[in-house]
């Protein structure tokens, strides 16, 4: 089973996106650079001195004004009882999770064009529970089981206790026991006795069951990020955007049992961000983020038990490495629904697809199972305080997962996230 | 200022949606695996304690192999009294259907050859003049009235071509299960079919095949099938009952109480039938009560090994049966049952002994639960017709003592005080004043022997040999002792280079394959080899007619203690590796009337058994 963790996945902060400052009457629009726009100072201008109409939607890709400080506090609420399998069919493992997370976001804006940002996410709760039952019908326990069950079939054959793999297989399942002791050499060095008279079958659904039982997560903080987000092109409707950053493996991860899950990914990452924003009515965006991470600096992680996934092996940490390019993004559509009365100018709603490509985890170079993809929609609404000179706003969005490959649990999240201004 | 306001809205959210929903909480999930325990077994661990043996469950390889090598329990002196009731109970079962074993009629005798030699080590075959191959149709009874069976059975008989009263009838219990071919017939006996009349059945379902049968397909080789097989039986205790029903056919017509006409090659009568034919053939007992019964022998390898230990023990609970005959119940086995076997040889070669014993009580277990299939053991020979010999048990209609039994019936040690009363020198048993001379027993077994591994003639050989010196006495009533048995074992060596590592190089088998016949028995004899002394017969004997023959009654012996400890000496030893070779006892019991004899020059498996054949199985047959 893949790394179970608290990463930007369930945190969702990572470069979160700038939301929209560049309507506020306090605050002007970066001047455009290009001396041919004419056009769009002008526009720039005129909005500046007519303070015209506001919306509570703007690009993702849009920059804090100089001086200014944003003060972001999320708060997460993440549940979840389901998750894709290899062919992208909904798999039930039998387990749920529920746990909830803030962080705290500091954006500065640097200059018209560029903000830098510092995120420090932060675990609050973080529990998992395991149906034994619903995880015995999966086709990971299956999978699981019957690689265990091979090996010690082949064994049998090899000692003519049966007569080939399949019927050595038909025999464990059909309650096979061995009639005296025997100690076997578990994937992690481990040993483990099969006792005589206990069928071998149950070790099988132990260990695998075990490998996979949770116990109460790790809390606390997360991977630290830091970045910068550099507006390359910006006019009045359309912008272009790129950012880069770090994240740092502050969270805890690499002398954390797999029963525990930690709060961090255990490696360092760069990440480079692009935005693409356009806006073909007033007061409506569209506009598509897209974030590649790639990881600068691996990391180590030690074993687990697989005797008790809540205990680590005395085994030496095994280098962690996170192959390939790391894709997270979405397509969003932003609407502020003072387009359809002023009255109505402090609030907003947008809606997003987003997509994620994970990188491959490597432990010891050995890949720890096939890349993983998911797909989720949100749906989210927005209060702007801006529009009544308030420097506050306040975000709800809801997330559900519609899609995925190889993902062991598949979040809904409830996001809500108070932001407040301060200009120097 | 401003940044207070919002964390204190988020964590005011925190406390009221951290409240929502259940917590999420591990359930179902098994135990780890330090805590899994064995799960109850009853249905294995009942009929285990009903057969007195361990249930395969040890901490320790070598706690197992000691397990594994102890016994029934039913052969420790310590449950003498129950070893009786069970023999009595096994007794009574084969009786009740005693008629199995009896012919009804002999339909037709066709000759198919000349007879072959074989050679074993290369299958190069020659015609050999001493004798003639041919095809016997019989029928036997089908229940206790006499009443034929519907459908005949069909076997070889091999008839000496020359000699005048000097050939033995000898019951041959072939191997495997693909069906009976006569190349292994020519095999055993070689030119002791120049003074053997070789009866060979098939066993009830197997084909009768017209050279040998193919390892490899199961079947009859390409030389094709001269019967097809029949209707499948339970394999090990009908194969019992067809062996000793067609040997009754044959013994009949030796003494002119059955008869057929025997028919050519292209099945014109001859004018001769078979009575006329081995009439003067047949060598007879010759002195007392059975003076004019036809000597016999019976011989087994691999399967048949077991099955003529089987036979032998359903003819020893006939004729116990036969001795408590009285005026109120004077057929105990039927009206039809006129006489048993007289048996006075029998050689088992690289047979099974019990399937509650050793190396064969793991597969048992698989037996017990229903997983046979999905075993090696399910290609062992018989076992088709075997698998669902515990479903009833499983299914719950049949109560574990039954169920055990069904594994007695087929065991050699649990029923050796029944082979014991069938097997002695007849001509020196006198109704009521003789108990007759010791009978000849032969076992041979390969020490490397990959399908029926040594442990199985060890205990076989073991529990014989102590059955056959502690003539303990079951019967109250009756001070009958038995006559003894002269019993011979040898461990074989494969030749050196078929061995590597000290193991049998793979693709032998050491079982009925060149690196068995091809192997040697070095001195000392792996097994012990000993002459049991005959001893006085009391005088008191049952009385029943038949044919001119005299019923007796006879002694149902039990192994010492201490006897049982030497035989474990050797069983701990071969148990689960096959090279381990076993030693020889150290030393006999003089006080049981045992001689030890030491073989003294190296001998192949067919040397060994034609030196028993003409030196104690010889002075079995001499009056």
């Amino acid at each position: 089973m893949r790394f179970i963790s608290f990463g930007p996945a369930l945190v969702g902060l990572f470069f979160l996106g700038a939301p929209a400052l560049a309507q506020q009457p306090d605050f002007t629009l970066n001047e455009p650079k290009r001396s041919g726009d004419r056009k769009a100072k002008a526009k720039a201008k005129a909005r500046k001195v007519d303070n015209g109409p506001y919306y509570a939607a703007i690009g993702e890709g849009q920059t804090l004004p100089a001086g200014v400080i944003r003060v972001r506090v999320p708060y997460n609420y993440v549940t979840s009882g389901h998750g894709y399998d290899k062919d992208g069919q909904r798999q039930d493992l039998g387990l749920k999770l529920k746990a909830t997370a803030t962080a705290f976001v500091l954006e500065y804006g640097v200059t018209g064009r560029m903000s830098l940002q510092l995120l420090a996410p932060y675990i609050l709760s973080n529990e998992l529970g395991l149906d034994g039952t619903t995880f015995a019908k999966s086709d990971l326990y299956k999978e699981r089981v019957a690689a265990f069950l091979a090996g010690v079939a082949s064994k049998l054959q090899a000692q003519g206790i049966c007569p080939s793999p399949e019927a050595c297989a038909r025999l464990l399942d059909e309650g096979y026991s061995l009639p005296v002791d025997t100690s076997v050499t578990l994937p992690t060095g481990e040993s483990l006795t099969l006792r005589a008279g206990v069928p071998v079958k149950s070790y099988a659904g132990s260990i695998v069951t075990g490998a996979a039982r949770p116990k109460e997560g790790r809390t606390g903080l997360g991977d630290v990020e830091i970045g910068m987000l550099f507006s390359v092109f910006r006019r009045y409707n359309f912008g272009i955007s790129v950012g880069a950053g770090l994240r740092l493996p502050t969270g805890s991860f690499a002398d954390v049992p797999a029963a525990e899950r930690g709060t961090g990914r255990g490696t360092v990452d760069f990440g480079l961000r692009t935005n693409v924003d356009f806006a073909p009515a007033p007061g409506l965006w569209i506009g598509w983020q897209n974030q590649a991470e790639q990881m600068l600096k691996g990391g180590t992680k030690r074993q687990t038990s697989l005797l008790d996934n809540g205990e680590l092996t005395d085994a030496e940490a095994q280098e962690l490495e996170r192959v390939g390019i790391r894709n997270v993004g979405f397509f969003k559509v932003g609407w502020g629904l003072g387009t359809l009365t002023q009255s109505l100018a402090s609030l907003g709603v947008q809606t997003q697809f987003k997509y994620a490509k994970q990188s491959e985890d490597r432990l010891d170079n050995v890949a720890q199972g096939p890349r993983a993809s998911s797909q989720a929609f949100l749906a989210g609404a927005s209060f702007d305080g801006l529009a009544y000179r308030l420097p506050l706003q306040v975000a709800y969005d809801h997330e559900v997962p519609i899609g995925g490959t190889n993902v062991t649990l598949a979040t809904t999240v409830q996001l809500l996230t108070l932001k407040a201004y301060y200009k120097f | 200022m401003r940044l207070v306001l919002p964390s204190t809205l988020a964590l005011l959210l925190l406390s009221l949606t951290a409240a929502c929903g259940e917590t999420p909480k591990n359930t179902n999930v098994p135990p780890p695996p330090a805590k899994l325990a064995p799960p109850p077994s009853p249905l294995w661990e009942n009929l285990a304690a009903a057969l007195g043996i361990g249930i395969n469950q040890e901490a320790t390889e070598a706690a197992l192999r000691a397990q594994l090598a102890t016994p029934s329990s039913y052969l420790a002196s310590a449950r003498a009294a129950d070893y009786a009731k069970l023999v009595g109970t096994v007794a009574q079962t084969y009786g009740a259907a005693a008629y199995a074993t009896r012919c009804a009629e002999i339909v037709a005798v066709q000759k198919l050859a000349p007879a072959k030699l074989v050679d074993p080590l290369t299958g190069k075959a020659e015609d050999f003049a001493g004798a003639t191959l041919h095809l016997m149709s019989y029928k036997l009874q089908a229940d206790g009235s006499g009443k034929a069976e519907t459908n005949p059975r069909s076997g070889l008989i091999v008839i000496p071509t020359t000699g005048s009263a000097n050939s033995v009838i000898a019951a041959y219990a072939h191997g495997g299960d693909f069906g009976l071919g006569y190349a292994e017939v020519a095999a055993a006996f070689g030119e002791l079919q120049g003074n053997h009349v070789v009866v060979a059945p098939t066993y009830p379902g197997e084909p009768l095949c017209k050279q040998a049968a193919d390892a490899a397909t199961r079947a009859c080789d390409a030389a094709g099938v001269i019967v097809p097989a029949g209707t499948r039986g339970a394999a090990y205790d009908a194969d019992a009952d067809e062996l000793l029903g067609m040997y009754d056919c044959v013994m009949r017509a030796g003494i002119g109480k059955a008869d057929a006409k025997m028919l050519d090659e292209t099945g014109k009568d001859t004018g001769v039938t078979l009575a006329a034919a081995l009439n003067p053939l047949l060598k007879r007992h010759g002195a007392g009560t059975a003076a004019q019964v036809p000597q016999g022998i019976v011989f087994g390898t691999s399967r048949g090994g077991l099955v003529a230990q089987i036979a032998l023990a359903k003819t020893g609970a006939a004729l116990s049966a036969l001795s408590a005959a009285s005026a109120a119940n004077p057929a105990p086995l039927g009206p039809a049952y006129l006489s048993p076997a007289y048996f006075s040889c029998a050689a088992v070669v690289s047979g099974p002994a019990s399937f509650a014993f050793a190396e064969f009580r793991l597969m048992l277990e698989q037996w017990v639960k229903g997983r046979l299939a999905s075993t090696s053991f399910a290609a062992f020979p018989g076992m088709a017709s075997l698998s669902g010999l515990f479903d009833a048990y499983r299914d719950g209609t049949v109560a574990a003592d039954a169920a055990a039994l069904a594994v007695v019936r087929r065991d050699a040690p649990l029923t050796a005080p029944l082979q014991l009363a069938a097997l002695r020198n007849w001509a020196k048993f006198t109704q009521g004043t003789a108990n007759g001379g010791p009978g000849a027993m032969l076992v041979l077994h390969g020490l490397y022997d990959k399908v029926v591994p040594i442990s199985q003639a060890q205990l076989n050989f073991n529990v014989m040999l102590q059955a056959s010196t502690s003539p303990t006495l079951v019967s109250a009533t009756d001070p009958a002792k038995s006559p003894g048995l002269a019993l011979f074992g040898r461990g074989f060596t494969p030749k050196a280079d078929l061995l590597e590592g000290g193991k049998l190089k793979a693709g032998h088998f050491q079982h009925g394959d060149a690196a068995f016949f091809g192997s040697t028995a070095i001195i000392p004899g792996d097994f012990i080899s000993a002459t049991v002394t005959g001893q006085a017969l009391p005088s008191e004997a049952g009385e029943a007619a038949a044919n001119g023959l005299a019923q007796k009654i006879f002694s149902v012996p039990t192994p010492s203690a201490a006897q049982l400890k030497a035989a474990r000496g050797y069983i701990l030893a071969g148990i689960l590796a096959a090279d381990a070779v076993p030693k020889p006892v150290a030393a006999a019991d003089a006080a049981g009337g045992e001689t030890i004899h030491l073989v003294e020059e190296a001998l192949t498996p067919a040397a060994a058994f034609g030196a028993w054949r003409l030196g104690a199985c010889a002075a079995a047959l001499t009056n």
